[in-house]
């Protein structure tokens, strides 16, 4: 478990901050129309691509995705391939600063502007992201490991809440027998996707995964795709839960911590979620940053400061793009479908060419 | 020959202006034909053994042959080969003694006998209460009595221009870090300081990053945290004429046990260490998360505390930055005077700043009672940590979280900390990571 610790946090930084990626309220929109089949299968099918990508990899320790295939591929491939995942990564932590920069307003600082509040985000990401990824991946741990039981804390208070109904639960659960929708399913194995960091990170940490590490990963996935789909609907109504963009906020603030100095539970939840999905989108850019530093052939400081600067900058020209949050939804809607196709591709790939580095 | 080369340039700088030097003795003694003649600087020399060991005893043989011979005989007489180590000796409290053709060095260093002090500045309540002293080899003779094994080694090192300070490295070959050593020892090759008079100077020298705001070496009163230390394969630094010694390397977890974690059970260890780690916390972010609470989302607090709160704040008629930056300014002269006056006036200090400031200031509006609560609370939990060197980054740190809080509310808080924890995340000391959650194979 100590080797193979960073992993879990890949992972599990992934499953936390679900909730900031619009994964609950994509699972909830369809959730008479085949949310149910959609994690039922996602389980399965995430936990299939983890595992395969996983046991390959590990057979190549210290050695990142792009490096191995520059062993087999023609050089082109390699870099359309790294050119498109750039990309994705981008948009993964893209994605999440916007839609938590949107939290944020709404929430926490409506005085203050979005660009401001985005700023603030932008410069510390771009701090943090040049870092080298075992120094990335030691604050992570430390990040992690304090917040994790407040998360956890945080979960287990509105599952027990006295007001949380369990018939609404039973009434979505049972409407298992749809065709599974593609975006739900692209939601749903979103939890498990964590490990999709490894084709950078491969080379800072070391993996040595056992039968019961995947166990324990596939329950903690199946406890955050039930808990983040049903608590909403638990505590919000089966039909209420769809009218709110984000479907935890909500929750979080229906929840009274009765016995603290902060009444409403949303205070210590958008901290904390602040605190998670900002870790999960440096994670998320450290990983682009480092894909689109071997992609390019130069390797002076001028270099990564341009790349520095496309990162930060991008953000602004999509903020523009994005400027609504039903456009931030649909189109967090599609990246999740992309995302599902090209991780399937990608462990397509890895299997594939550890296979045949093998012979 | 070169010897005796070196052995009239010797004479010959001698004559131009070494002896300026007030301190500086040069006198012949002249019983036969060839005379005999002493160079050496009083200030370091001990006068009343020079008198009984190379003075009366040149009266009492006849010929200077003999007289050479007996001084040979000596353990702490050498004979000179060049100039520069001459030089150097001479310095250090040696008595150069000329003869016919050659130059002898004979040691009567004026041992300034420090005695062996209680530590004061990291007191234990039942550990071993002895401190490290001036004297380097008194320092060493601590540390060597108490780790008696056959593997410590001590390596002398010579650094300062103009100080020419000694300092031993101590470790235990067994159990260093070797690539720790390494760096350590290229870096002590290449400070080009003039003068190195403290640890913290010498600390400054070989730590690379000028704008490093964490400490990256304890530097320890203590034989025991020392002995301790080298225990755990660090490498000990002591360096002469200062009574701390620095530990490298040293990671962000060590600033924060004391020696009673280990005095006491292991589970009111746990405890302590805990209790140090919430008053880190406490010191950093309060001041901020007030600013970031009470100016931007007051609402967030129960219904009660809001009120009182506000209650409390009625009267000050500013907004909540300048009354923390105010009562913060208020302790931190309060801290920087009451460790720079006299001991005797020092109570007086305390007393006007805490009681009046503190009572007056609330009474006249200036800042709320409750403010004076938490800024008590950042100063208190602020000394929990045991190691002043990172008791003093803290006090910085909380500046830029503070201002984050103004600019940004309760999300600069949170971006300071995550700024903060991998900013932390990539220092290293001596490449060894700084701030590591779970270390294999240290167990302390």
């Amino acid at each position: 478990m100590r080797k193979n610790r960073y992993f879990f946090y890949i992972v599990l930084l992934n499953m936390f901050s679900n909730v900031m990626l619009f994964v609950p309220h994509i699972l909830i929109v369809h959730r008479f129309t085949g949310t149910m089949m959609a994690l039922v299968i996602s389980l399965p099918l995430g936990m299939a691509l983890l595992i395969l990508f996983t046991r390959s990899l590990a057979k190549f320790p210290g050695v990142t995705l792009p490096d191995l295939m520059r062993r087999v591929l023609p050089t082109w491939v390699v870099t359309v391939y790294e050119t498109f995942t750039t990309i994705l990564w981008y948009l993964a932590g893209a994605l999440t600063l916007l839609s938590f920069a949107e939290i944020t307003k709404r929430f926490l600082s409506p005085e203050s502007s979005q660009f401001t509040i985005l700023s603030l985000y932008v410069l510390l990401a771009v701090f943090v992201i040049p870092m080298q990824s075992k120094a990335l991946l030691r604050g992570l741990e430390v990040l992690f490991v304090v917040n994790a039981p407040v998360i956890l804390m945080i979960l287990l208070k509105s599952l027990f809440n006295e007001n949380m109904e369990w018939n609404a639960v039973l009434e979505v659960g049972t409407n298992l027998l749809h065709w599974p929708q593609l975006s739900a399913l692209a939601a749903g194995t979103y939890i498990f996707s964590g490990y999709a960091n490894l084709v950078m990170l491969n080379d800072s940490m070391r993996i040595q995964l056992k039968k019961w590490h995947f166990l324990l990963i596939a329950a903690l996935g199946a406890g955050t795709l039930i808990t983040s789909f049903f608590i909403p609907i638990g505590l919000l109504g089966t039909y209420a839960v769809d009218r709110v963009v984000f479907p935890w906020v909500a929750t979080a603030d229906s929840i009274s911590l009765e016995y603290f100095f902060i009444e409403r539970m949303l205070v210590p939840f958008l901290l904390l979620y602040l605190m998670i999905s900002l870790v999960s989108a440096i994670v998320h850019w450290h990983v682009t940053y480092r894909l689109a530093t071997s992609l390019l052939p130069s390797k002076g400081k001028w270099t990564k400061v341009v790349i520095l600067c496309v990162i930060g900058g991008g953000m602004y020209v999509l903020q523009q793009v994005i400027h609504d949050e039903h456009l931030l939804f649909q189109f967090a809607n599609l990246w999740m479908q992309i995302r599902l196709a090209s991780e399937v591709l990608i462990v397509a790939v890895v299997v594939i060419l550890t296979r045949r580095l093998q012979k | 020959m070169r010897a005796k080369n070196d052995w009239q340039t010797l004479k010959r700088l001698l004559a131009e202006g070494f002896t300026r030097s007030d301190d500086v003795v040069h006198r012949v003694m002249e019983s036969g034909d060839d005379p005999v003649e002493l160079l050496y600087v009083k200030s370091i020399c001990d006068t009343q053994m020079l008198t009984s060991q190379i003075i009366s005893p040149y009266w009492e043989f006849r010929e200077t042959q003999e007289y050479q011979t007996f001084l040979r005989s000596f353990p702490n007489c050498t004979e000179a080969h060049d100039l520069p180590s001459t030089l150097d000796e001479i310095l250090a409290g040696s008595v150069a003694i000329f003869f016919q053709d050659a130059l002898y060095l004979f040691e009567v260093r004026h041992a300034q006998a420090t005695p062996i002090n209680e530590a004061t500045v990291e007191t234990t309540v039942q550990g071993p209460q002895d401190a490290f002293n001036e004297d380097l080899m008194t320092s060493l003779n601590l540390i060597r009595y108490r780790y008696q094994t056959s593997s410590l080694r001590v390596e002398m090192h010579i650094a300062g221009k103009l100080s020419k300070t000694k300092i031993a490295l101590v470790y235990d070959e067994s159990l260093v870090d070797s690539s720790v050593l390494e760096k350590l020892k290229e870096r002590m090759k290449s400070i080009e300081a003039d003068l190195i008079q403290s640890t913290g100077q010498l600390q400054r020298h070989i730590s690379q990053d000028p704008w490093n705001v964490f400490p990256t070496a304890v530097a320890t009163e203590r034989p025991d945290r020392a002995v301790l230390n080298i225990s755990k394969g660090k490498v000990i630094i002591v360096v002469d004429k200062t009574p701390f010694v620095l530990i490298v390397p040293s990671v962000f977890s060590d600033f924060f046990s004391a020696m009673d974690d280990a005095v006491q059970l292991p589970v009111i260890g746990h405890f302590l260490r805990g209790l140090r780690y919430i008053g880190l916390v406490l010191t950093l972010t309060l001041p901020g998360l007030y600013v970031g609470t009470i100016s931007y989302n007051p609402e967030f607090f129960r219904i009660q505390l809001a009120f009182s709160v506000a209650a409390s704040r009625a009267a000050v008629p500013y907004a909540s930055y300048l009354e923390v930056i105010f009562m913060l300014l208020m302790i931190e002269f309060l801290t920087e005077s009451s460790i720079r006056l006299p001991k005797v006036i020092g109570p007086t200090a305390t007393t006007v700043g805490g009681l009046i400031l503190g009572q007056a200031a609330s009474q006249a509006g200036l800042v709320s009672n409750i403010m004076i609560i938490i800024i008590a609370t950042v100063a208190i939990s602020n000394f929990v940590i045991p190691i002043s060197a990172m008791s003093f980054a803290i006090r910085v740190v909380k500046y830029p979280l503070l201002v984050l809080a103004t600019f940004f509310g309760l999300p600069g808080v949170i971006i300071g900390l995550i700024g903060f924890v991998f900013y932390l995340a990539n220092l290293d000391s001596f490449g060894v990571p700084y701030v590591k959650m779970f270390r294999e194979g240290d167990k302390t």
